[in-house]
């Protein structure tokens, strides 16, 4: 009996540890539920904190790529770049839009192929702007997306893209797309803060390069236009200096040409004054010569001067005639011959040479003008030539010389007034370099063109063109010059 | 000597300027040789044929095999969003290799096939049998119980399976010019190769043992008789509907289940990737019926010395021969556990194997597969098993 109760009560304590273990056990399972449960909470606390720290660091990193430039092209493909490289999109894209008619203007893209990515953007009116006015992120994704979502992006190669408007002050600028091409993304709210923070960042880069080019492009044109007026007043103040310039040499000129021969008129008439009777007949028939040449040189150049004046006024006026131009020459040669000493003068014009419809007068002067230069400048011996042909519907006359010829660089020069050549002879023969200009306007004048053809040592060759001018003549005299032409 | 090693990564923005720098690297690791071999592992922002291209044109069309993952790992570290490029060379040795397509089909039998034909093509007695199957669309159980069953226990097995960045949609393998998935691609080296093998996980049981009341193959339907989702609601306080909210892997992936193996120094550890029909837990690996699950916890001290004991076993198994490299598959568990710091069990793997000069190749996986490793770091049953949350160490000798 007493080994029954022994037995019982053993058996009680037994059941009753069993129990507590049991109870202790079903404690510990607890405790770890608690544990495990505080365990996960901060697991995904930390895995939260590790994915923001993560979003932030990819934010940082693109902000600093970004921002270090304002060049809108390094701009755009750094976020095309980024959105492959810290967001693990296979491909992807940036699109600036135009700003009045928000069409695509400016892109980058990583990963699209060619002919994707033309796609993509064939379809911005029909599906891509819709969905940029709809939400700040956009997601379509193969497997959830309506028909005509689901053809776009089988035709892209993707299994899912977002979109990410770019907006300034509501206005939409541009997107960012990116696409997955084996994962179909579901995307946190978290995520979606990220990423609409992302292409704020994004949409601030891309207007602040867009105010420095505006910026830049400002200042650019700013510049241009004072460097321009700067160029403007430079060159104005160089023609005012040259005009000064040309003022003083013409003052400088026509004094010293007027006072020469003044001097010499002078000089004769007080000796012819005092010394009337002493002086002997033959003596005063060489001063009386003398001042006649100066008097004339002091016309000449007074002619001169209003000739280069009234041409320059326009009111230097063209008497239209029928003038038969180697009747002219014949002229110039008479009233020279004086001058020509041993140098021969002669003429050729062609057969047929017709008359034209000139002013005698000025074509006289001209004529004159190139060969007394002739004269001026040709060998004793020289011969002078003056030839006529037809030439283009009108005539091409010809002054030849044998003189020293004058040097390429000149040979324009020579028609500028006051320029005169720096040589001997000149230097000799004072002048005052308005022949030549002089008769450049008469010929011009006429509606010719004059010019000289010459090599150094080998003399000069003026040729001048006149038209036939049949049109300024009157009624009888245009018969008069058909005639002669046919 | 057996096998030389050269490692290259990238995460260049364009595929084929990333696939054209790692190769590079590995080519120059090798002083300037091409490889025999060339593995592959990249995110899957790389799964593209142009990648291929890239790499095979720097190291030559020799055989290419490997997958997606969800981080690479380099002599220079752990990388996300990168591409790692392996290049290996055989010094007395050979290697083949060969691809299983449609894995999800009937997993163990082409695990068979592959075994078959590799064993076909090889010349030289197996060495080491390197996998890298699905690791989303077969259970690497059944692969590796079919590998076994032609290959044998002889040959030592290692590999991981393939990954997608933890997207958990669809992870790929890479073959030759080909990016395929539901594939299962394997190098068989063969003749006297030096190789060893370290596989630990460092995670802890919490909680009372629950029976396997329910179980086929890699479903496990119920636990102690109630619907086996039930143990996650019950420690994690969370409805089912919430828990179905994302990837159930991403909860799992830190609390696995455990069941012990007699004579192993750790609990075997299983990761449940989706949520079946009435509360089912759909692993990656088998769960026998009858047998007790733990609920398991991670911590960092633990993880890192599991990762240093991984790879003390691996260089122990070397004996006398001279480290060349190593292979590390690290559970993307692992990364995620030990958050930003995940580069510090990299490192311990890397002091272990003899400091910064040891040449490291790998990448985060959804499943690993080697032997377990037992109480006093030895193989003394070379049974292959599917692992998941551990790390595995193949030291090239």
């Amino acid at each position: 009996m007493a080994r029954l109760i022994k037995s019982k009560l053993k058996k009680g304590r037994k059941k009753n540890a069993l129990t507590e273990l049991r109870i202790a056990y079903e404690e510990l399972d607890r405790t770890a539920r608690t544990l495990i449960r505080t365990d996960y909470l901060l697991h995904r606390a930390n895995e939260r904190f590790d994915q923001q720290i993560s979003q932030l660091h990819a934010l940082h990193r693109i902000g600093s790529s970004i921002n270090s430039t304002f060049d809108l092209e390094l701009i755009l493909s750094g976020i095309s770049e980024s959105m492959t490289k810290d967001l693990d999109f296979e491909k992807s894209g940036i699109v600036f839009l135009e700003k009045t008619s928000q069409k695509p203007l400016q892109s980058a893209y990583t990963g699209f192929s060619n002919t994707e990515y033309r796609l993509f953007l064939e379809s911005f009116e029909e599906l891509l702007l819709p969905a940029l006015q709809q939400e700040e992120v956009y997601l379509q994704t193969v497997a959830y997306a309506p028909a005509v979502w689901g053809r776009f992006l089988s035709a892209l190669s993707v299994s899912s893209l977002i979109l990410l408007p770019m907006r300034i002050k509501s206005r939409l600028i541009g997107f960012i797309v990116g696409a997955r091409t084996h994962v179909t993304l579901r995307l946190s709210d978290a995520e979606r803060r990220f990423y609409a923070m992302y292409a704020t960042q994004a949409s601030t880069a891309i207007e602040n390069a867009r105010l420095y080019e505006a910026l830049g492009q400002a200042n650019l044109t700013l510049e241009e236009k004072v460097q321009e007026r700067t160029k403007n007043l430079v060159e104005a103040n160089e023609r005012l200096r040259e005009m000064d310039q040309v003022k003083s040499n013409f003052i400088s000129l026509v004094s010293h040409e007027l006072r020469t021969p003044l001097t010499a008129i002078k000089g004769f008439i007080v000796t012819l004054f005092h010394y009337d009777k002493e002086i002997p007949a033959e003596k005063r028939r060489v001063y009386l010569s003398v001042l006649n040449e100066e008097t004339d040189r002091l016309t000449r150049l007074i002619n001169e001067l209003l000739d280069i004046s009234r041409i320059e006024s326009g009111r230097m006026e063209i008497l239209w005639r029928l003038v038969s131009v180697p009747e002219i020459v014949d002229r110039v040669f008479k009233t020279l011959s004086g001058k020509a000493h041993t140098i021969r003068l002669e003429h050729n014009f062609s057969e047929h040479f017709p008359s034209i419809v000139a002013d005698p007068d000025k074509l006289e002067q001209v004529l004159v003008n190139l060969v007394g230069n002739a004269l001026r400048y040709s060998p004793p011996e020289g011969i002078i030539r003056v030839t006529g042909r037809q030439h283009e519907g009108g005539v091409l006359l010809e002054v030849q010389d044998a003189g020293p010829g004058i040097a390429f660089t000149e040979q324009e020069r020579i028609f500028d007034k006051f320029y005169r050549l720096d040589n001997e002879i000149n230097r000799k023969n004072p002048g005052t370099g308005l022949g030549l200009p002089i008769c450049r306007a008469l010929v011009n004048l006429h509606g010719g063109k004059i010019w000289v053809e010459s090599e150094m040592n080998q003399g000069c060759r003026f040729l001048f063109t006149l038209p036939l001018n049949v049109d300024k003549g009157n009624v009888n005299e245009e018969i008069e010059v058909k005639a002669a032409i046919s | 000597m057996s096998v030389e090693m050269g490692v290259g990564a990238s995460s260049h923005a364009d595929v084929s300027v990333a696939g054209q720098e790692a190769a590079e690297q590995v080519i120059s690791h090798l002083a300037g040789r091409k490889p025999d071999v060339v593995l592959v592992f990249s995110s899957i922002r790389f799964a593209d044929p142009r990648l291929l291209r890239a790499i095979r044109t720097a190291t030559g069309n020799v055989p290419l095999l490997g997958c997606t993952d969800a981080g690479g790992i380099s002599t220079s570290g752990p990388k996300r969003r990168s591409v790692t490029v392996v290049g290996l060379i055989a010094k007395d040795c050979s290697f083949v290799t060969a691809l299983e397509r449609h894995l999800s089909q009937r997993p163990s039998l082409s695990g068979e096939r592959l075994a078959d034909a590799l064993l076909r093509q090889a010349t030289q007695a197996p060495g080491c049998l390197l996998v890298f199957p699905d690791g989303l669309t077969a259970s690497g159980s059944e692969v590796l119980s079919g590998i076994e069953k032609k290959m044998g226990r002889q040959v030592p097995i290692a590999g991981a399976t393939a990954a997608d960045d933890q997207y958990y949609q669809k992870t790929f393998q890479f073959y030759n010019d080909e990016i395929l998935t539901d594939s299962l691609p394997g190098l068989l080296i063969c003749g006297p190769v030096k190789v060893g093998i370290g596989v630990r996980h460092g995670w802890v049981p919490v909680g009372r043992p629950r029976r396997v009341t329910r179980a086929s193959g890699h479903v496990v339907y119920q636990l102690d008789r109630r619907p086996a989702i039930s143990i996650y609601e019950d420690f994690l306080g969370l409805k089912r509907e919430e828990l179905m909210q994302e990837p159930l892997a991403s909860v799992t992936l830190t609390y696995p289940l455990g069941t012990e193996i007699r004579g192993a120094s750790e609990y075997l550890l299983r990761e449940a990737i989706q949520v079946g029909r009435g509360g089912s837990l759909i692993c990656t690996g088998n769960v026998e019926q009858g047998s007790q699950v733990r609920l398991m916890i991670g911590g960092y001290e633990s993880a890192l010395e599991a990762a240093q004991q991984a790879a003390c076993d691996a260089v122990e198994q070397l004996g006398s021969a001279r480290l060349k490299g190593a292979l590390v598959f690290c559970s993307v568990a692992r990364q995620k556990m030990l958050g930003s710091e995940f580069q510090g069990e990299i490192d311990v793997i890397r002091d272990a194997l003899g400091g910064a000069g040891v040449r490291l190749g790998g990448f985060y996986s959804y499943g690993e597969l080697a032997h377990a490793s037992h109480a006093r770091g030895r193989m003394q049953k070379p049974t292959p098993l599917f692992h998941n949350e551990s790390v595995v160490v193949v030291a090239f000798g």
